[in-house]
């Protein structure tokens, strides 16, 4: 007997269907969010020697996605086991990603700053190469995290690091343009348009990425396309409203419209990417589906 | 070597739930917390339609993603194939939780460990007993009964099926009943395709 | 022997289940005093060391918080739903004294005075506790609810309780609403796996008739969805399809081994000779003879001339009535296609092999491996006893009753005698569970138990009779005192809330014996505990299908607070009373005592229960086998033997069963001759089915729905509810969400999923959410037996929208007038309350 099913979404009930994961949801997307723009914004730093930033951008991704892991784990203190598993776990590698991130950055910010001596020599561009390539693992593992296994159709999907690099670049261009226009010391060298031309860009990149991760997955298996209509659904509102509208279209338009940025401006912008920012993550994680456990059972008699 | 696995047979199985409080007996699981469990599933349209039952349980992956996103190393496979959890060290981090296909591992929190009793604000000499043997904040699954598994004994829910729709025995074993079973029946592993190699088969 | 559990320390005990009325063989493991697993016993093949789940969810009774550990009585005298009883702690003294002095009281003055609700099915001997004091009253409809119909039948076609079809043997089951080896009934997890066993391993041919997919249905190679009610119709159809359209029946075992060739008059009695000896048409002589008659070659058909009488053979009365029900008529009346029935007929009948043999142990027995298999579903309705007929008369017509493959006597525990009546016949036995009550008018018990001579109590008329005590003659005799013991009458009797809520509370005295408190319970004046099946004695064994022998329930733990087994309670009730003559005198007649004297319990003694079983072992094991012996080996329960499953006796079986007609012409005298005013259809007693239709099937036409109830494995027979795990599991399933109805209906009465709708019979309202699934018939919105408990102040019952059985009239309409079977379906009008939130 052969019959077309439309499964449901059902959590709590013996039934055969779709089952959302439920674990990863506030703290974890603020870990996300965190990850990305402290990691991106440490990361811009670099490029742009602006020492606040870097500062900024370490504290985020540090103690800000620290705190909200530290938070969510079940048992905090063993935090530490956390990088037993390198070679398998994108955990294990991200927490590396996160130690190397306190330690270089840290060391990074003091040369850079002038706390310590040796700005301008090797040893400072040693720890930016190290502390770059620590605040790049930070920026993008989260991405594999949920990217690897083969759980959740959603995503399971090479856009998703993709996606989360690309977030972090944007969310980290931002703030820095932000702290720059907002006087901080050191901004004056911050080559403003620049990043202004790779926000413009991100935000079409981004845009982009998920208009091709929407779609690919709305055609690709039903649990995937569970997920997108979820996200059309119960997340109508956040998504549509949050991710895309205020999050890429109002953030684009007025990063589009202002060639020379004003405070207010880049408030507002600021304030509209890192609600898309935030957002993209939160719908992301919450409409993670996995997918009927045994979909060959239906024929069985 | 020995691989512990199991063959769940889908024409006898009749969707009882036995097995499901089986395991709540033998493991003392807490409210909400099910380390296996049978879902059903109506097929077809009026008249012709009928309830498929599906036994689920954690397959035990031979390549199990669960293993590879655990970050602490409480996650383990023994040498016969066992994919257990070390209480002492998971920190509940739950990147397991997501790594699974078949969503077949649950995060038991303090306070749920705590609060969630099976009579409201009561404690049963049973749960005093059998939560002990659970840490909050961790994630707890299915171990197979490995502490059955060691007095020689099949795991729970296989022993009392009424319908002796379990059977469990040594994959590595061409000659154990569950094997020969899996190859009379062509037995199948559920969402294969993922590449998890479960030790868990289905029986049509 | 110390108990084991003196012991702190590790330590299994064999035991026996009472997670339902059977009785699986357990092993209970304890770890420092507390129970930590219950385990099917693998030595027992009753079960084969496998438990339902409700058997695996045996701890979370026993340790329910809410246990009664101590007696209890009641300080607010104000009773019914939203009263606090204001239970108060009281010694056994204060409680033993106080039930005895109101108990004696109304005794004294008229024993029909008093009610009792016992439905405690493994201590089957303490249901005839009342009689020991001359009250036949029966406060409950457990027992006739399922099996009003059923038993009796059984024990006029069998000489058994019940009956199931060969598990190891069959090759094609048709099962028509029962989920034996499926989900519930006998010993249900033992009989999955052998379902199971014939399915999977040999193949065996299941379909399903039910008007719901139901767990069988779901599981079996056909469902066949029919409408409420009409079961017995469909079945006529096979039998009309056998007998004249394939002409292919046991000639051969209907001939030798039933009353098909007697000869019956135009009257439609058997035609004797002066010895009082039935005749048959004998081919040889061309005369009619003694149906003993050296020689003589009877003829299966035909009309006679016996004198001036004309006479048919019962087989040809039975043929000629049943060409009218053509799988055509039957069609109409059962929604199943006429092309269905003949099909299945026709595969029924060949699968039987009529005429083939088969050798078990050295010993050759009739084959006949196809069977017609039943339970409440089949058979609960308003002619039970001729529903129940039906499916006897297609067993009996392939030859299949009995044989090897077929459909099999189940005994109610090792009690079982096949013997001889008249005319060569075996001797039906309806009152499997103790003698009925005798006829009188006014009657002697309210629910009207004198005119059932041969039904099981019909407890619902309890609701008719009390509504008018003077119509029904019972005013004198209304209840002033009554025993609630292991039952819940209120929430499986019909009647409403009101109803109840009036009676209960014109009732002086109310006693329970239980070991939580339900809806019934808590208008109980004084509550005394009982030990749970885990810190008890019992040695039994209740209707085993595949099994013979007996087992143990021993205690695992000690006795909880101040629990007392409730054989002992009632032995101090008896004492206090004056009256412990009596219950030894019953209990000696119950447990077969008298029949061996040197066991008998003395009058004038409380005897422990562990004594009345160490007597009871004895008597019927042997002197070695005594308690010490089960105590020790738990059971000695073996796979039935072939001698007592295939033709356990060599009498003819009644397919004119005029025994039946002649207890309804008895019955008719009783009321004649004592001017009973009542009107009572004593066309229901006949010697064969018929084509008539229940009269649920005529109700106005505003209630175009036939409600059904179900139950499952989880919520197989009672006990289920209030513990946790069950009800953890059982509300996560689709079927026990709502009320359950087609997706073609709910569109046609516009109703969406989640809506709150109610159900209205002419008797009654249940309330509940619509849930929309593609496995129930349209006509028909079936009721899980999980939904609508409204007990109050238990943490874990959910309250629901009112029991199903509030649905079902009490009236003799409703109700069999020979078995006293209820009618399980009702006619109901949908209305929508709200929408779905």
């Amino acid at each position: 007997m052969k019959a077309a099913v439309a499964y449901g979404l059902d959590n709590d009930n013996f039934v055969m269907g779709y089952r959302s994961q439920t674990e990863w949801r506030w703290l974890i997307t603020t870990a996300f969010f965190l990850g990305g723009l402290g990691g991106g914004t440490f990361m811009v730093s670099l490029f742009t020697g602006f020492t606040v930033a870097a500062i900024v951008g370490w504290c985020l991704a540090v103690v800000g996605k620290g705190a909200a892991h530290f938070l969510y784990l079940g048992n905090p203190l063993r935090f530490w086991r956390a990088i037993m598993r390198p070679q398998s776990s994108w955990i294990s590698r991200g927490i590396l990603g996160m130690v190397g991130l306190a330690v270089f950055g840290f060391i990074y910010i003091l040369i850079h700053g002038g706390v310590l001596p040796g700005t301008g020599t090797a040893a400072e561009t040693v720890f930016a190469v190290l502390a770059g390539i620590s605040a790049a693992v930070v920026m993008v593992y989260d991405g594999f995290v949920i990217a690897t296994p083969p759980s959740i159709p959603l995503w399971h999907s090479a856009l998703m690091p993709v996606m989360v690099a690309a977030y972090s670049l944007l969310g980290g261009s931002t703030l820095t343009l932000l702290l720059a226009e907002a006087g901080a010391r050191g901004s004056e060298n911050v080559a403003t348009g620049n990043l202004h031309n790779l926000e413009i860009g991100l935000i079409v990149f981004n845009f982009l990425v998920l208009v091709v991760l929407l779609s690919v997955s709305w055609n690709a298996s039903g649990t995937a396309r569970e997920s997108v209509s979820l996200i059309l659904s119960r997340y109508g509102l956040l998504f549509f409203g949050g991710v895309v509208v205020v999050g890429l279209v109002v953030t684009g338009i007025l990063a589009a419209s202002f060639n020379e940025l004003s405070v207010g401006a880049i408030i507002a912008i600021a304030i509209c990417e890192l609600i898309g920012d935030f957002l993209v993550w939160f719908v992301l994680l919450n409409v993670g589906v996995y997918q009927p456990i045994n979909p060959r059972a239906r024929f069985a008699r | 070597m020995t691989r512990w696995g199991m063959a769940l047979d889908l024409k006898r199985c009749v969707g009882c739930q036995a097995c499901t409080l089986a395991c709540k007996q033998e493991n003392g699981t807490p409210k909400g917390v099910f380390f296996t469990k049978t879902v059903s599933e109506e097929v077809g349209h009026y008249p012709n339609v009928t309830r498929v039952y599906t036994p689920l349980i954690c397959n035990h992956c031979s390549d199990a993603p669960c293993l590879k996103a655990c970050p602490t190393g409480a996650t383990y496979q023994t040498d016969d194939g066992l994919i257990l959890v070390d209480d002492d060290k998971c920190m509940g981090c739950r990147a397991c939780y997501v790594a699974c296909p078949y969503k077949h591992r649950t995060y038991l929190s303090k306070e749920a460990l705590e609060k969630n009793t099976w009579f409201p604000g009561h404690k049963t000499p049973f749960e005093e007993r059998k939560l002990r043997e659970f840490q909050g904040g961790t994630v707890v699954k299915c171990s197979f009964c490995e502490h059955r598994l060691a007095e020689g004994k099949e795991p729970a829910c296989v022993i009392t099926c009424p319908a002796v729709a379990r059977i469990f025995g040594d994959l590595d074993d061409p000659d154990s009943h569950v094997r020969r079973e899996i190859a009379r029946r062509d037995g199948y592993q559920p969402l294969a395709e993922l590449g998890t190699d479960p030790s868990v088969f289905y029986l049509e | 022997m110390t108990t084991k559990y003196a012991a702190k320390e590790t330590y299994t005990v064999k035991s026996t289940c009472k997670m339902c009325l059977h009785s699986c063989g357990t092993v209970v493991k304890v770890e420092d005093g507390v129970i930590t697993k219950i385990e099917g016993d693998p030595s027992n093949p009753a079960n084969y060391g496998k438990l339902c789940p409700k058997g695996n969810a045996g701890i979370m009774r026993h340790y329910d918080p809410q246990r009664v550990t101590t007696p209890l009585k009641r300080t607010n005298p104000k009773k019914g739903e939203g009263q606090d009883p204001g239970w108060v702690e009281i010694s056994w003294d204060e409680a033993l004294d106080t039930v005895a002095a109101e108990f004696k009281k109304v005794i004294e003055d008229d024993p029909r005075k008093f009610q009792p609700a016992i439905n405690d099915f493994q201590r089957l001997y303490n249901w005839a506790w009342p009689a020991s004091f001359g009250c036949g009253n029966f406060f409950s409809t457990v027992g006739t609810y399922c099996g009003g119909g059923y038993h009796p039948v059984n024990g006029i076609y069998h000489s058994t309780f019940a009956a199931v079809n060969d598990y190891k043997y069959c090759n094609y089951w048709i099962q028509v609403g029962g989920g034996d080896g499926f989900s519930s009934h006998l010993h249900v997890s033992g009989s999955v796996k052998r379902m199971a066993d014939a399915r999977v391993d040999r193949g065996m041919h299941v379909v399903a008739v039910e008007p719901r997919l139901s767990v069988a249905a779901a599981k079996a190679d056909e469902w066949i969805p029919i409408r409420p009610a009409s079961d017995r119709f469909f079945v006529l159809g096979l039998i009309h399809t056998l007998m004249h359209e394939l002409n292919q029946v046991d000639e051969e075992f209907l001939t030798n081994r039933t009353n098909g060739p007697y000869l019956i008059g135009p009257d439609g009695w058997i035609l004797r000779d002066a010895d009082g000896q039935a005749l048959m048409w004998d081919t040889v002589t061309d005369r009619a003879v003694a149906w003993n008659a050296a020689g003589a070659v009877p003829a299966l058909e035909g009309h006679f001339k016996v004198g001036d009488v004309e006479a048919r053979t019962g087989y040809t009365v039975m043929k000629e009535q049943y060409a009218e029900y053509t799988p055509e008529k039957m069609s109409d009346l059962t929604g199943i296609p006429a092309e269905t029935i003949r099909r299945i007929a026709k595969e029924f009948v060949e699968a039987a092999k009529i005429g083939s043999t088969i050798k078990i142990e050295g010993k050759t027995y009739r084959y006949r491996p196809a069977a017609i298999n039943y339970y409440r579903g089949g058979q609960a309705h308003s002619f039970s006893v001729q529903d129940n007929m039906a499916y006897k008369v297609l067993n009996i017509l392939i030859g299949a009753i009995d044989a090897v493959g077929g459909h099999l006597g189940v005994l109610l525990d090792l009690r079982q005698s096949w013997e001889e009546a008249a005319d060569g016949m075996l001797d039906p036995k309806p009152h499997q569970l103790g003698p009925g009550v005798p006829f009188s008018w006014p009657p002697n018990t309210t629910h009207l138990r004198d005119f059932f001579p041969i039904g099981v109590d019909p407890g619902q008329l309890n609701h008719m009779t009390f509504q008018d005590p003077e119509k029904w003659g019972v005013k004198d005799i209304m209840p002033e005192a009554m025993l609630i013991y292991h039952a819940n009458p209120l929430w499986n009797m019909p009647g409403t809330t009101e109803f109840f809520d009036k009676l209960m509370n014109s009732i002086g005295f109310i006693a329970a014996i239980d070991v939580v408190l339900n809806e019934s319970s808590m208008y109980a004046d004084i509550v005394l505990p009982d030990l749970t099946y885990l810190e008890s004695y019992n040695l039994l064994m209740i209707e085993p299908p595949s099994t013979y022998g007996i087992q143990l329930r021993q205690p695992a733990v000690p006795p909880t607070g101040k629990c007392r087994d409730a054989t002992e309670i009632l032995y101090e009730i008896s004492e206090r009373m004056g009256m412990l003559k009596n219950m030894n005198d019953i209990m000696n007649f119950v447990q077969g005592f008298v029949n061996a004297p040197e066991y008998m319990l003395e009058a004038d003694k409380k005897h422990p229960v562990t004594e009345i079983y160490d007597r009871f072992a004895r008597m019927t094991q042997g002197e070695d086998k005594g308690l010490e012996w089960f105590k020790e080996h738990g059971h000695n329960v073996v796979e039935r033997m072939p001698s007592i499953s295939y033709d356990p006796h060599p009498y003819r079986y009644p397919l004119y069963n005029e025994f039946i007609m002649k207890t309804g012409a008895d019955l008719k005298k009783n009321f004649e001759a004592t001017g009973c005013p009542i009107d009572w259809d004593f066309s229901q007693y006949v010697p064969f089915p018929d084509g008539r239709i229940p009269p649920v099937h005529k109700e106005a036409a505003e209630y175009d729905m036939y409600a059904i109830t179900f139950k499952d494995t989880t919520v197989n027979f009672s006990e289920n509810l209030s513990i946790p795990w069950i009800s953890d599991i059982v509300y996560r399933d689709p079927i026990h969400m709502g009320l359950l109805l087609n997706p073609k209906t709910a569109e046609k009465k516009g109703l969406k999923d989640g809506d709150l709708i109610e159900l209205r019979s002419r008797e009654d309202a249940i309330r509940g959410p619509v849930k929309i699934v593609e496995g129930v018939h349209p006509e028909t919105v079936a009721v899980s037996n999980a939904v609508g408990r409204w007990v109050e102040g238990h943490a874990i019952v959910k309250p629901g929208g009112g029991h199903f059985n509030r649905l079902l009239p009490s009236d003799l309409d409703y109700t069999c007038l020979v078995t006293g079977g209820l009618e399980s379906v009702a006619k109901v009008k949908i209305k929508k309350l709200s929408a779905a939130s």
